[in-house]
């Protein structure tokens, strides 16, 4: 992937998307609770909104699973003018400079940290979608869990780290 | 009387064109949603507000273009709406998304212009600088914070997405409201006679200045006519302070003897003076933890000035006879229809009182600054005032008495007009209806900001030229230079006029009629008799009149040039005693 496409992708989920989706959760943190708390009935509009995370999720992760490579200052060795290396040159430049990349930025430790946060976004989404939580609020920890997510995709960095 | 919720118009394409989004706004920051295109709009629970949402954009052609013209005409729609309500305040998105519409008839790309809500914020502040605007931020958009200050913005409110604010969304909302929104009185009351009524924005202006003053703390100070509200606007302050718990006092500084007005203030110890049988708390001590307000500041005597700078400032006061400090926790709030700035510069006010007692100063409109309240004010008073009375309610205002109402220029404000109402009520108790001839005025003097006024003189007169007396004798004139400088030609131009008016109305009514004929004879004799209230001989009338008009030669000469008919009058005096030489 494309740094400029992941970037594309990171600002269509993480910047517009996520918002609204905040401002939903957080408009129905009573009604929420309520489905699970006394088992109230789901409304067609809300479950409808509320499934959207599930879709999200896979976007997320993609963005997770990418932003390693998509980030790495390697990739400026396929584009002009470093494009005119030979390819075993790239091969060996290209490895040595991710190295040092992801030593020099921690960039895997993000990405682990990440994938630990958004299992329990996903857990939190579930225990919700089933009705079975031993949260005094399943619908606010549920929130609690995507803000510490979504701050922390903030922090990923959006340009190449020429490290 | 039952109060309508604040109306806010949202200027902003998100929440405009998106149903789903706005009702998930609405849920968030409990608002009822009044725009009238959403047929599926949520009942909200305890609503705090009604909005109307504009996008400010067009749709055609498979575009979506943006358009400050739809913003201005939204405003103007409330600005006052048809029913009479207000804006009280307008909330702006600053990004506006336009460009290709894809098939679900949502902008396609990201054709963001980050600046037009700036543009619509500029045009808006410029066309309507009364409406508060808030804009609706994101976290990362403090770059345009500072223009948007410059631009008029008032405040900013975080527009959506998870919360850093510590106050729940709908809170928050709630107070941006009461801190900057244009908003009638919407209190609670038992008794509602304290309800301050109106919708104007001179009034909804002071009662957001008396919002943000009401901290519970601190010193207010209120400045308006006599009978414009003061103690219902002091008495809102501390019921919306954190002191509505605690005591309200009323202190009147007029009326009674300096000695009595210190011993109601501060109170005395046993014994503190002959008749001190038994300690006695005074107003300030009684107000404690609670409101305190003086009234008719203006008119402390200088002695009692001395002696309020310590509670006022330190918050400390002792009892007469007494030496124990009493610390005080109030909310004090002083009022005045004083200029004070103007007694403190000729010394009837000390300046180091005033400085402390103008940590914040809230102006109360007259009731000729807000004439569009006189109707809602009137149905108001009318209700009350019938029930307190047993008269007959409701009863209806004919237009022509409402534009009586209306037309009267007040100079004793909402006072003046709750007096004159009440007549009309106790004069027809049984009538269904309050016609033009109910309504009679009293002949008020006018409340010139450094004039006294009694309570309890009489003011009401019975014919015109007492009144007019009363005025010129009791008139105070600025103490200002610049106000009074290069004044006298005019103020005598004036009197002569008025003498001379006076003249032409006793000849008018004294002329000796002639049968087949409609004019009448000339009769000085009798003019100058009437004048005077007594019968004079021929010489002395002439006399007087030639008195009259000679004061100053070349006021003389306007006059006779302005009024064809003294001519004749002055002819006739001259004749009948000719020792000066005619013009």
């Amino acid at each position: 992937m494309k740094n400029s496409d992941w970037n594309s992708l990171r600002g269509k989920i993480h910047h517009d998307w996520m918002q609204r989706y905040f401002m939903f959760l957080n408009s129905r943190i009573e009604t929420l609770d309520d489905i699970v708390k006394r088992k109230a009935k789901w409304q067609a509009d809300i479950k409808e909104q509320f499934l959207e995370w599930k879709e999200k999720n896979i976007e997320f992760k993609t963005l997770i699973d990418e932003c390693e490579m998509v980030l790495s200052p390697s990739q400026l060795l396929y584009e002009p003018p470093l494009n005119t290396m030979s390819e075993e040159n790239k091969l060996w430049l290209g490895d040595v400079i991710h190295a040092l990349y992801l030593e020099r930025t921690g960039i895997r430790k993000t990405v682990n940290s990440l994938e630990a946060i958004l299992i329990e976004v996903n857990t939190a989404f579930n225990s919700i979608l089933k009705g079975v939580s031993d949260k005094p609020s399943p619908s606010k920890y549920f929130i609690n869990k995507l803000t510490e997510f979504s701050i922390n995709i903030s922090k990923l960095p959006h340009s190449i780290q020429v490290v | 009387m039952p109060m309508g919720l604040p109306k806010i118009l949202i200027i902003d394409d998100q929440f405009t064109n998106s149903l789903r989004d706005r009702r998930n706004l609405c849920a968030l920051f409990g608002i009822n949603d009044i725009t009238g295109d959403d047929k599926t709009s949520e009942k909200i629970k305890k609503p705090i507000s009604e909005a109307v949402f504009c996008s400010s954009q067009i749709k055609s052609n498979g575009r979506i273009e943006n358009s400050i013209r739809l913003a201005h005409d939204a405003v103007i729609n409330g600005w006052p709406s048809e029913a009479g309500w207000r804006w009280s305040l307008i909330l702006l998105d600053l990004r506006f998304v336009s460009g290709l519409l894809d098939n679900n008839n949502e902008p396609k790309g990201q054709d963001g212009d980050d600046s037009f809500g700036l543009l619509i914020l500029e045009e808006i502040h410029k066309g309507f600088p009364d409406i508060p605007i808030i804009v609706m931020s994101s976290l990362g958009r403090k770059d345009v914070i500072e223009d948007c200050r410059k631009k008029g913005a008032f405040d900013f409110i975080q527009r959506i997405g998870f919360s850093t604010e510590e106050r729940p969304p709908k809170k928050n909302l709630l107070q941006k409201i009461a801190e900057h929104g244009l908003i009638e009185d919407n209190r609670i009351l038992k008794n509602e006679k304290l309800r301050i009524v109106g919708r104007s924005v001179p009034l909804m202006k002071s009662l957001r200045d008396a919002r943000r003053a009401a901290t519970g703390s601190g010193n207010i100070l209120l400045l308006g006519e006599t009978g414009s509200g003061k103690e219902l606007l002091a008495r809102y302050i501390h019921d919306l302070s954190p002191k509505n718990k605690g005591a309200y006092k009323v202190f009147h500084a007029f009326g009674s003897a300096e000695t009595l007005q210190e011993d109601e203030l501060f109170g005395h110890e046993k014994g503190a003076f002959t008749g001190a049988i038994s300690l006695k708390h005074g107003i300030f001590e009684s107000a404690n933890g609670g409101t305190l307000f003086i009234d008719e500041l203006g008119d402390v005597p200088e002695v009692l000035q001395n002696k309020l700078l310590r509670p006022i400032e330190a918050r400390q006061v002792s009892r007469q006879g007494g030496d124990t400090d009493i610390s005080l926790d109030i909310q004090l709030i002083l009022a005045t229809n004083k200029n004070l700035d103007e007694y403190s510069r000729t010394g009837k006010f000390k300046s180091d009182l005033l400085n402390r007692v103008k940590a914040y100063t809230i102006t109360i409109p007259s009731l000729r600054e807000r004439k569009e309240d006189i109707p809602v004010i009137t149905s108001h008073l009318l209700e009350n005032l019938c029930k307190e009375n047993s008269a007959r309610w409701p009863r209806k205002i004919l237009p022509e008495t409402l534009k009586l109402l209306t037309d009267y220029d007040w100079p004793d404000n909402v006072r003046g007009l709750r007096n004159v109402l009440e007549r009309a009520v106790k004069n027809n108790k049984d009538s269904e209806l309050v016609v033009a001839s109910d309504v009679s005025f009293d002949v008020n003097l006018p409340v010139t900001e450094n004039q006294v006024i009694s309570k309890n003189e009489t003011i009401t007169i019975d014919s015109t030229i007492d009144d007019l007396i009363k005025r010129l004798s009791t008139f105070e004139f600025q103490k200002d230079y610049s106000k009074i400088s290069g004044r006298l030609p005019d103020l005598q131009e004036a009197i002569a006029k008025m003498m001379a008016n006076y003249l032409l109305s006793a000849i008018n009514v004294t002329k000796k009629m002639k049968p087949g004929s409609l004019d009448g004879e000339l009769n000085l004799t009798g003019a100058a008799s009437c004048m005077m209230g007594e019968q004079l001989k021929t010489p002395k009338a002439a006399d007087l009149v030639k008195k009259l008009l000679q004061q100053d030669k070349l006021m003389l000469e306007k006059l006779l040039s302005e009024y064809p008919e003294l001519n004749r009058v002055y002819n006739e005096a001259l004749r009948l005693r000719p020792k000066n030489k005619k013009i």
